[in-house]
Order: structure tokens, then C-alpha cells, then sequence
């Protein structure tokens, strides 16, 4: 093997690098990082020539990090110099490479001088300019790799490792141990091998995955023909009625969509049957809106609107039950939510789309920010709020310009017409509001802000109204 | 054979009332020399030396500027003498460092990022309550805590 002498960093072409080449998971959750950099100072796992090592924390219950292969050997597979898992997908290069069809292995020499001869020749075309094919730009993403990324980091795998003192029950650390202190999980996937990663091959967690993938289940059509509602489970703040929209009208006509945001869910209707078979078949692993991967169910048979509240639940209950259809954790959520108390106002709001599996918002709550109405958030259907809503307009919108005023609103005073009414409209027939002040402020300034409409008052008043709770 | 002028020392008065509590902690020094290093981190095997150098400074640190029972002359033959750490009694006279593990804990120069030691750390600002700092074993030496 060459000598690892520092002779001339640059004739020997050793690597040298800014900053490393990693994925999110492994750079932390911390927005702080402080990272050294220490040049020549390991050799890469992989080709054995001399790099940049980068050492940082990857938040605060994490253990140090360190990129453990060169940046040549990362590039060449595109993968995280730490984890060796590929910088999109977050997917073992065997996975990835089955997925898409890739296969950059013939390419590479595995031993020896040939190894290192082929990294050194790479990595001088690379500096040097010239355009070596990388066919990871060119790859298009296909349904299977969709399916099985991730799409969030996953930080469990920056713990510290298992205490193998602990294991021995020798430990004499004791708390300030910092190793953790558990039973490490044995098992086929224990034994792996950084080479066998890097190059896809034979790879226990890779194999695993893909007979995953082999046998994920495709999402059943209810036998009820009339149901053609999908249930969205997984949504977030950001993502809005027309992300869901923009996602799903390509398999047919949307009848319309609502958004529960007290659950991140969303319920969308289609006209036919058939398109939104059609939607559930195509998207049902695959839905990802803005980062975020969305669990798409078949929604419950349409509850029929009652008058009381008990008969309501008793029946949504047992029709969960009967169709089984929801996760169990939305499920105990609505079996919480009806035993508060009962709204009193829950006759005076006709909701105008029957709503799948949300008793009626409970009235002591009182929806004081938009996102907490349904009604707000989904389609609003002009026949029924229009009268209603102008009727109450003059009565509601004195009131809440007082109470405005009373919190502290700030936008009240310039053009106060313009704008509050098409909010406070709703709230007009729910009657005087509950004593709920600090929330409501806060929310609902985050809510005006983003609409851009808010007049040069807000900032003092805004100061006032944050530091309150 | 030429002259040989050997510089022999003048005990001050006063050495004979401390000395018996010196020889104690040199014969625990002594000891802790000589530990063997079984089952301990190598690291670990340092800390009694860092804690017994501590334990003779502080001794006479105390001696002198707290309890002011000995003389100025008698304290100076300590330190010539080699029972206290000069530049450690040095720091805790200032404030802040009253309770200072040792020298290198306080040292940015041997840390990672210019920082100081997690033990100069007060117990309320740290997350990890437990700690035992890799230079001398110290479980925490703000002057708060």
C-alpha cells in the first residue's frame, strides 16, 4: 500500500474539503452546530486515501458525529458522507439502486491499488472540471423509491451507542455514563458491513426494506359503493386546501374538500366513484405534500345529521367500529372529544357538508380563530352563510369591533370595515364569546400576518398583546 | 574534590505545628502514584492526583489567607518547597475561581472550540447534572455550586 506520508497534500492528491457532505438526519436538529475540521486526519472507510474529517453534535441528546467516508467515494454513490445513505432518498445504496435501476458498480474497482488509482483519477477529473456522468441527476423518481423514502430526518439514529459495560453489567459510570444504558437489539440486522453498504451489496437492512416494499398493501375499495370520500391523515399548519387540490384533481372531479385542522386531516370528496378509486390506487403510498408524507385511508360512510349530540356519537361510534376503516388513534380522539361537555350552540350551526368522523365542535370552545371552524377552513357554501351571515353582520361585527378593541386588536382602528366582517361573520351567531383571551390574540395575529393585509399599527400593539401570557 | 556549597534549607517557625498534616498528604500522594491502574479509565487513573495536589494547595491556601495562622514566611517556604501549586492558589484569588479544580479545566487553549472545561459550569445553566470533568475527575467547580 502507498506510504501516508504528508510529502505535498496537493501532488499526492490527498482531499481536502469546506464542509462535509451530509444529510439532515446527520447533520441534527440544531440550527447551532459547531463542527472542526481537521484536514488529512482519517482515511475514508472505503478507498483508505487521507481526507477532510468533520466532527460536530447532531443536537443536544446525540452522540458526536464524524464523516467516517471522503467526499470522492460520497459523490460517487451520492450518498451522506456519515451514514451512507443516499441524500435524497435516505435510502441504503442497495435499495436505491434496485429501485431505480441503477447499477454504478461496475464501474468501481473494489481492491486494492486499482481502488485507490480509480478514486485519485476520479477526483482530479472532478477538480479539474471536467464533466464525469453522474446518473443520479438524470434519475427520474419512480413510484417504489416514492414509497419507501423518508421523508423526515430521523434522529434516533444519532443516540449514543449501548453502554457495553452495561451490557456485562459492569458499569461503574453510573449516571454520568454516557453511554446508553439498554439492552442492545440483536438480531440479522446487526451484522453489516460499511463496504457491503457503500457498494449494495448484501446488505441485511437493504434486503429488509425491499421485501417490505415487495408486499406493501394497496388500498381497498370499501365495499359501501356510495362512499367516494378519502381520508388524508398526517397534514401540517403549512399545507393548504389547494395542496390537496392541486394533488388529488388529476384523478377526477373534486366535489370538495375539507380540512380538519384540530386533527391534521382532510377529507376530500370526489363526484364519482370511480375517480376516487382511481386517486386512492395511484397516491396510496406515495402522497407527499411539501415534505411531508400524507396517509391516504378510504373515509367513513356518511353519518346522517341528527339533532342531539348523543345519538350523533353513539352512532359514529358504532359505525367506526362496524367499518373499522379509521386509525385507531383518530378513533380515541373523537371517542375524547364527545365526552365534554355538550355544545349548547351546536343547533344553530347547520353544518352544511356532513362532516365524516368530527362530532360538532364543542361549544364551550367556541372557534374564536378561523382555523378552528370547519366551516372556515373547507368549502363554504355561499347559499347558507350569505343570509345568515349578513344578518348577524351588523348585530355580530359591532360586537366584535367593542371586544376587538377591548383585546387589544390592533387593526381596528384604520379600516376596520374592509376587513373584519368576512372574518367575524361566523362568530356573529355563536353568541358572546368565552373569556378566552391570550390564544385568541396570538392566533389570530398569526393568522392575519400571513394574509398580508395588516396596516403599520400592528407592531407595538402586537409587542403589548405577545408579552401578555 | 572542589566546594561543594549545598544550599540547605532554614525552616521558618511555625512548620513543625503543619508539618505532621503535609507528610499525610505527601504519603497519600505517594500512594496514589503508585495505584495500579486496573479497572479504571486511563484518564480515571490521573484524577487522584489532580484531587490530592487540590487538597495540599487548598490546605495551605486556607491556612494563610483564610484562617491567617501561619506566617508569610512559612507559607512562602510551602510553595518553594513544592506543597502547594503557586499559579493554582494564584486563581482563587480571584473571583469566580474560588473553587478551581485545577489549571487546565479553566485552560481555552486545550479545549475544543476555546471553551473551558464542563465542570466550570454551574450545576443550574448545565443539562447533564452528573458529570465527571475528563482532566481531574471534578464533579463541578463553579464558584456558585
Amino acid at each position: 500500500m502507498a506510504h501516508r506520508l504528508l510529502r505535498d497534500a496537493e501532488a499526492d492528491g490527498w482531499e481536502r474539503s469546506d464542509f462535509p457532505i451530509i444529510c439532515e438526519s446527520c447533520l441534527g436538529d440544531n440550527p447551532y452546530v459547531r463542527m472542526t475540521k481537521a484536514d488529512y486526519d482519517k482515511e475514508c472507510k472505503i478507498c483508505t486515501r487521507p481526507f477532510t474529517v468533520f466532527r460536530w453534535r447532531p443536537g443536544r441528546d446525540a452522540r458526536y458525529k464524524k464523516s467516517e467516508i471522503c467526499q470522492t467515494c460520497s459523490k460517487l454513490k451520492n450518498v451522506c458522507q456519515v451514514c451512507l445513505l443516499d441524500l435524497e432518498y435516505g435510502l441504503p445504496v442497495q435499495v436505491r439502486d434496485t429501485a431505480l435501476s441503477i447499477d454504478s458498480n461496475d464501474a468501481i474497482p473494489k481492491s486494492d491499488v486499482n481502488r485507490e488509482y480509480f478514486a485519485e483519477e476520479h477526483d482530479r477529473k472532478t477538480r479539474a472540471g471536467i464533466d464525469y456522468e453522474s446518473s443520479f441527476g438524470k434519475a427520474r423518481p419512480n413510484d417504489t423509491i416514492l414509497k419507501l423514502q423518508r421523508t423526515t430526518p430521523y434522529y434516533k439514529r444519532n443516540r449514543a451507542h449501548v453502554c457495553s459495560f452495561y451490557v456485562r453489567g459492569q458499569c461503574t459510570r453510573g449516571p454520568e455514563c454516557p453511554y446508553r444504558h439498554e439492552m442492545p437489539v440483536e438480531g440479522e440486522l446487526s451484522q453489516q458491513n460499511i463496504k457491503d453498504r457503500y457498494y449494495g451489496v448484501n446488505d441485511p437492512v437493504a434486503m429488509k426494506l425491499l421485501s417490505k416494499a415487495g408486499e406493501m398493501p394497496s388500498l381497498e375499495p370499501p365495499d359501501d359503493e356510495s362512499i367516494r370520500t378519502l381520508y388524508v391523515g398526517g397534514l401540517d399548519a403549512r399545507i393548504t386546501e389547494q395542496d390537496l387540490r392541486d394533488n388529488f384533481y388529476a384523478h377526477g372531479e373534486i366535489e370538495s374538500v375539507k380540512m380538519v385542522l384540530q386533527r391534521a386531516c382532510a377529507f376530500v370528496t370526489y363526484t364519482t366513484r370511480e375517480g376516487a378509486e382511481k386517486a386512492a390506487e395511484e397516491l396510496a403510498n406515495k402522497l407527499v405534500i411539501k415534505g411531508l408524507r400524507m396517509k391516504l385511508l378510504w373515509g367513513r360512510p356518511q353519518a346522517p345529521k341528527l339533532d342531539s349530540e348523543g345519538s350523533d356519537e353513539a352512532k359514529q361510534q358504532a359505525a367506526v367500529t362496524h367499518s373499522g376503516l379509521l386509525p385507531r388513534a383518530v378513533i380515541s380522539q373523537q371517542q375524547n372529544q364527545p365526552l365534554q361537555a355538550p355544545p349548547p350552540g351546536s343547533q344553530t350551526q347547520p353544518p352544511p357538508v356532513p362532516y365524516f368522523n368530527i362530532p360538532p365542535l364543542p361549544q364551550h370552545e367556541r372557534a374564536y380563530y378561523p382555523s378552528m371552524d370547519p366551516q372556515r377552513m373547507g368549502a363554504l357554501i355561499p347559499s347558507q352563510d350569505g343570509p345568515s351571515g349578513s344578518n348577524e353582520n351588523r348585530g355580530g361585527s359591532e360586537q366584535q369591533h367593542q371586544q376587538a378593541q377591548q383585546y387589544g386588536y390592533p387593526s381596528m382602528a384604520p379600516p376596520p370595515g374592509q376587513f373584519y366582517p368576512p372574518y367575524y361573520q361566523q362568530y356573529g351567531y355563536r353568541g358572546p364569546p368565552p373569556p378566552v383571551l391570550p390564544p385568541n390574540q396570538q392566533h389570530h395575529q398569526q393568522y392575519q400576518g400571513p394574509q398580508g393585509r395588516m396596516p403599520a399599527g400592528p407592531p407595538p400593539p402586537a409587542t403589548g398583546t405577545s408579552q401578555q401570557p | 574534590m572542589p566546594k561543594v556549597k549545598t544550599n540547605r534549607v532554614k525552616i521558618p517557625e511555625g512548620w513543625e505545628l503543619i508539618e505532621p498534616i503535609l507528610s499525610e498528604l505527601q504519603a497519600t500522594m505517594r500512594e496514589a502514584e503508585n495505584d495500579p491502574h486496573d479497572g479504571k479509565r486511563k484518564c480515571e487513573a490521573l484524577w487522584p492526583i489532580f484531587k490530592i495536589a487540590h487538597q495540599k494547595s487548598r490546605y495551605i491556601f486556607d491556612l494563610y489567607h483564610r484562617r491567617k495562622e501561619i506566617s508569610k514566611e512559612l507559607y512562602e517556604f510551602c510553595l518553594d518547597q513544592g506543597y502547594a501549586d503557586r499559579n493554582l492558589i494564584a486563581k482563587w484569588k480571584k473571583p469566580g475561581y474560588e473553587r478551581l479544580c485545577c489549571l487546565r479545566c479553566m485552560q481555552p487553549r486545550d479545549h475544543n472550540f476555546q471553551t473551558t472545561c464542563v465542570c466550570r459550569v454551574p450545576k443550574h445553566l448545565r443539562e447533564e447534572k452528573v458529570i465527571e470533568c475528563v482532566h481531574c475527575g471534578c464533579n463541578g467547580c463553579a464558584s456558585g455550586d
